[in-house]
């Protein structure tokens, strides 16, 4: 598992999860499971642009790119880190 | 952080303070008793520049950052006793200008824009709902796509401006469930549209000059190009909203504080009692100085909240705080302005009481005190 994944996974567990115990979060539907709701997106959103040194826009903060791990792995992908 | 004034602010400062007190006081306890939104204060607001503070030149604006903004809504707090008109030039700037300008394609911006910043056009926007409130996002209101155009349907509660308003940010649900994750989008809604039905104005307990209807939507037909952000991009453009919202208008009741607590400390200094002045009693020395305390407290918070937003960063934890303590502060500030006036404070003719009635919506708009304290408690990881 890339390093990256790992540092998303342990937030997601540590910060936006506590509620939602033994659920697989590097598959689990992470918007409609209630796992990031409206509060929970600016949290991770925070986190990843303190962590990786980045900015995403107000515009990239839909739903869609937090559905699940591999939407948010393709958002930072595309925000080139 | 450095929040030191530069030279051209604190002119700024003073300039709006001696506008206010000039060209926005007079009449306003005739406009607060008739419930009269001050139209032409609002555009004297907007002839020196108060409703095109964050808008860029290019569009009829001053272009200034948040600090500057946030200078300047302070002292129009500290200037304006009017502050339901107040309230209005604030909603127009942070719930419908700033999302415009930070949202809007650049056919919307040029549509809307230099007439907002001009006072031509009236601004707000429409969350609330009946049922949906704190919980905003499990809002009714849909809308639906039907051969190439938005249809909106549902009613909207509390909106401020709204019987005056040209243009409205409407949220709408627009997707198969309901709530964050189901999808909101912001729309731009014309009230002359067809279909768009604006309530009687709603009595309130302050802040009366200061226009508030329902609005309801049957049928609106609302073409993709009015859609405000992309689609699903509701809940960010109302997030950065109160962002701006929690920080500017706060210092507008920042400003508001000052001038409640210099006209306590005369009347303290001037109203005798059992043969001497009653600012020498500890009971009210004390009231009065943790009033300055709250507004000592209060600033660097506020501050804080615009420093980070002008160096690109985000400020949900920091507005939560701002918000929350600034309208608890205003509160009960007003609450101890009104015992420092004893009796006289419970009188229409002394003004306190209509400070009081004024500050208690700051605990509600903008989240409530318990939504803020939710915020902090989630940033604690709870
Ligand atoms: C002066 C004024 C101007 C306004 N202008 C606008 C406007 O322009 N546009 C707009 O869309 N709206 C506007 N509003 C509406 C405002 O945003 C709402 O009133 C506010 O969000 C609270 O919603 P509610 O009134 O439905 O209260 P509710 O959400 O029903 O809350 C009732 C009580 O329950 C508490 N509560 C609710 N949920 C929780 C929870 N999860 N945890 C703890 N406590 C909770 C609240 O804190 C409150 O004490 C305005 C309101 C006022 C007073």
């Amino acid at each position: 598992m890339s390093d990256r994944k790992t540092e998303l996974l342990e937030f997601l567990q540590k910060e936006l999860a506590q509620d939602h115990p033994g659920v697989d979060l590097s598959t689990e539907p992470l918007v409609e499971s209630g796992i990031i709701d409206s509060l929970g997106i600016m949290k991770l959103v925070q986190f990843l642009e303190q962590r990786y040194q980045l900015k995403i826009g107000d515009q990239d903060l839909v739903p869609d790119n937090f559905e699940n791990l591999d939407a948010i792995l393709r958002l930072l992908a595309e925000k080139g880190r | 952080m450095d929040f030191t004034e530069s030279e051209e602010q604190a002119l700024f400062r003073r300039q709006i303070v001696e506008f206010a007190r000039a060209r926005l006081n007079s009449g306003v306890k005739e406009r607060e008793s008739s419930g009269t939104f001050d139209r032409a204060g609002f555009l004297a607001c907007a002839e020196i520049g108060l409703l095109g503070l964050p808008v860029p030149e290019a569009y009829g604006g001053l272009g200034q950052g948040v600090v500057s903004s946030m200078i300047a809504m302070e002292a129009l707090g500290y200037g304006a006793e009017d502050q339901g008109l107040a309230f209005a030039v604030n909603t127009q700037l942070w719930t419908c200008e700033v999302p415009i300008l930070h949202f809007g394609t650049e056919a919307q911006k040029q549509r809307y824009l230099p007439k907002l910043v001009t006072g031509e056009l009236i601004g707000g926007h429409a969350t609330t709902e009946p049922n949906s409130g704190s919980d905003a996002y499990a809002m009714e209101t849909k809308a639906e796509l039907k051969d190439g155009v938005w249809i909106l349907n549902g009613n909207k509660t509390f909106i401020t401006n709204a019987p005056i308003a040209d243009v409205l940010i409407i949220f709408a649900s627009t997707g198969e469930s309901k709530g964050f994750g189901g999808g909101i989008t912001a729309f731009l809604v014309e009230t002359d549209q067809k279909g768009v039905q604006i309530g009687p104005p709603l009595k309130k307990m302050g802040l009366k000059t200061s226009p508030m209807a329902e609005v309801h939507l049957e049928d609106v037909v609302v073409p993709p190009e009015m859609v405000l952000g992309k689609k699903g991009g509701g809940a960010a453009i109302f997030s950065s909203e109160m962002e701006w919202e929690r920080s500017c208008l706060f210092a507008c009741h920042l400003g508001a504080m000052a001038r409640q607590l210099e006209k306590c400390v005369e009347y303290a200094k001037e109203r005798k009692q059992f043969g001497q002045a009653i600012g020498k009693y500890q009971a009210i020395s004390h009231r009065l100085a943790n009033m300055k305390l709250r507004i000592e407290m209060a600033r660097p918070m506020l501050y804080k909240v615009g420093w980070l937003k002008d160096q690109g960063q985000r400020a949900v934890l920091e507005a939560a705080i701002a918000k929350l303590y600034v309208s608890e502060a205003y509160v009960q500030s007003s609450l101890d302005a009104v015992q420092i006036f004893g009796g006289y404070g419970y009188m229409e003719e002394y003004d306190v009481e209509r400070m009081l009635r004024d500050a208690v919506g700051s605990v509600l708009y903008s989240g409530t005190s318990d939504i803020q304290r939710n915020i902090i408690a989630r940033w604690l990881g709870l």
